[in-house]
């Protein structure tokens, strides 16, 4: 059943989907870890994140046919420009973008306790990678972006300019969000 | 198992019924039932959850959820109140509610937080829940994990997405009504003499349309002096010198000289919250009540 499209390249889940719909589902598993973590650093609420999720592999789901692999831009990067389309277009509504799921007759997701934990666990992942940043990135970021100070407070704790913090925490949040969307 | 099995089900579910055109016309029926069973098992955990809760709370001794009753409070210029009762946290949408509120919720995922304090560590405990607010719904309940009732100080809902919805402070719920009264005049003087039209916020209509002599849609009132510049700004240096109350009325006398009426509004929600609306100004406003 689900094993045999665990080694298959994503093009071909892709490609696969209207013929074998365990396909598409293999391409979630595969893909939601990132993209769930994606929405989370950007939204910061789990459930947010989830539903944003869903309605990016919803439109995935009903454009995987037209999906076509190049070179330049692998399944990974047509699925996060699709997220970030979502993202953007939810952000000017003001509300979590569902044409792509009401399309497909998907019912509401319906978020449990531990699914909402699960996906809580993700933001760990984040600061996981932002402790393995190198120290004075580390300590950039921490100071800025988990405890919110700000850029002069925090120079004078590191005792250099704001430029340098700024900058610090632009290198550092750049290699963060590479590592999250496994680039 | 991913994190969210129940969306790979559905997700596949979907692209089964992609593979055949002629499963095409189905989807509408099956998300039809699909939503009837998620709303029937979510009608049964809610049931299952209150009658448990239910227990819990006929097993407690009395007081042992402090104060009885439920926290309230209202934003009013949100025009949202909220009611804190054990884990359950009552949202209501007030019928003037402005554009704004409406905008942040219908049909939005919006997030409820309740707390203690505001350093968000491990020693200040809070809890908060995410839920969708159903286009049109006046109201909505979270359920929190757990129950913060007797120290939550404060509660907030907002849209994830677009931001800040409503914040109150339960300690403004124990106020008298002398002080409330005060306190809504302070705040609705100091809008009115900056110029700020969230005045409005505190005012009922009539009081908003005679300070501007505009109607709804800027159509002008006749016979309708505005209130000059000189008299707005007279509010911002003005103190409050006294403060009548006689039943659901009461009026405030301004060290300017001027005086408003204001009428008692328990706003009907579900857990009522007194508010004072800024009735009348100027005229015959505050006659009777200071004798």
């Amino acid at each position: 059943m689900t094993p045999v499209w665990d080694d298959a390249p994503d093009e071909q889940l892709l490609a696969s989907t209207r013929a074998e719909p365990s396909a598409f589902g293999a391409f979630y598993r595969r893909h939601e870890d990132r993209v769930l973590s994606y929405f989370l650093a950007r939204v910061g609420d789990p459930e947010v994140a989830a539903d944003l999720t869903a309605e990016t592999f919803a439109a995935a789901l009903v454009s995987a046919h037209r999906f076509r692999p190049r070179k330049k831009k692998p399944a990974a990067a047509w699925l996060f420009g699709i997220a970030r389309n979502k993202l953007a277009m939810s952000r000017r509504q003001g509300r979590v973008d569902a044409r792509a799921r009401r399309r497909l007759g998907m019912a509401p997701l319906v978020m449990t306790d531990e699914a909402i934990e699960r996906i809580s666990a993700l933001d760990h992942t984040a600061l996981g990678l932002v402790d393995e940043l190198p120290g004075d990135q580390r300590a950039a970021v921490t100071a800025r972006v988990v405890d919110e100070r700000d850029y002069g407070d925090i120079a004078k704790d590191l005792r250099c300019s704001e430029a340098v913090v700024r900058k610090r925490v632009s290198r550092g949040l750049g290699t963060v969000r590479a590592r999250m969307e496994g680039k | 198992m991913t994190r969210i099995p129940e969306l790979e089900h559905e997700l596949v579910a979907a692209a089964a019924r992609l593979r055949s055109p002629r499963r095409l016309l189905r989807p509408a029926a099956r998300a039809a039932v699909a939503l009837a069973a998620v709303g029937l098992v979510a009608v049964v955990a809610v049931l299952q959850a209150i009658e448990k809760n239910d227990g819990e709370q006929r097993r407690q001794p009395a007081g042992a959820q402090g104060a009885p009753g439920a926290k309230v409070a209202f934003d009013r210029e949100a025009g949202v109140g909220f009611g804190l009762e054990g884990r359950v946290l009552t949202v209501s949408l007030h019928p003037t509610a402005p554009g704004t509120t409406l905008d942040r919720l219908g049909g939005a995922r919006v997030r409820a937080t309740c707390g203690q304090g505001f350093t968000g560590g491990q020693s200040d405990p809070r809890q908060e829940r995410t839920r969708l607010w159903p286009a049109g719904s006046e109201r909505l309940r979270f359920r929190f994990r757990r129950d913060i009732s007797r120290i939550a100080r404060w509660c907030r809902l907002e849209n994830p997405v677009l931001g800040h919805v409503a914040f109150v402070k339960f300690r403004d719920a124990a106020l008298s009504s002398e002080r409330r009264i005060e306190r809504i005049a302070t705040k609705w003087a100091a809008l009115l003499a900056a110029g700020d039209p969230r005045y409005c916020n505190f005012a009922g209509q009539p009081v908003c349309e005679r300070i501007e002599c505009q109607r709804p849609g800027g159509m002008p009132i006749e016979d309708c002096t505005p209130l000059s510049a000189e008299s707005r700004r007279s509010f911002g240096d003005a103190t409050i010198e006294d403060i009548a109350i006689r039943g659901d009325r009461a009026a405030v006398e301004f060290s300017n000289g001027e005086a408003i009426e204001l009428v008692k509004d328990t706003t009907g929600f579900e857990h009522p919250v007194e508010w004072w609306w800024v009735a009348q100004l100027g005229g015959d406003a505050g006659r009777g009540f200071f004798e």
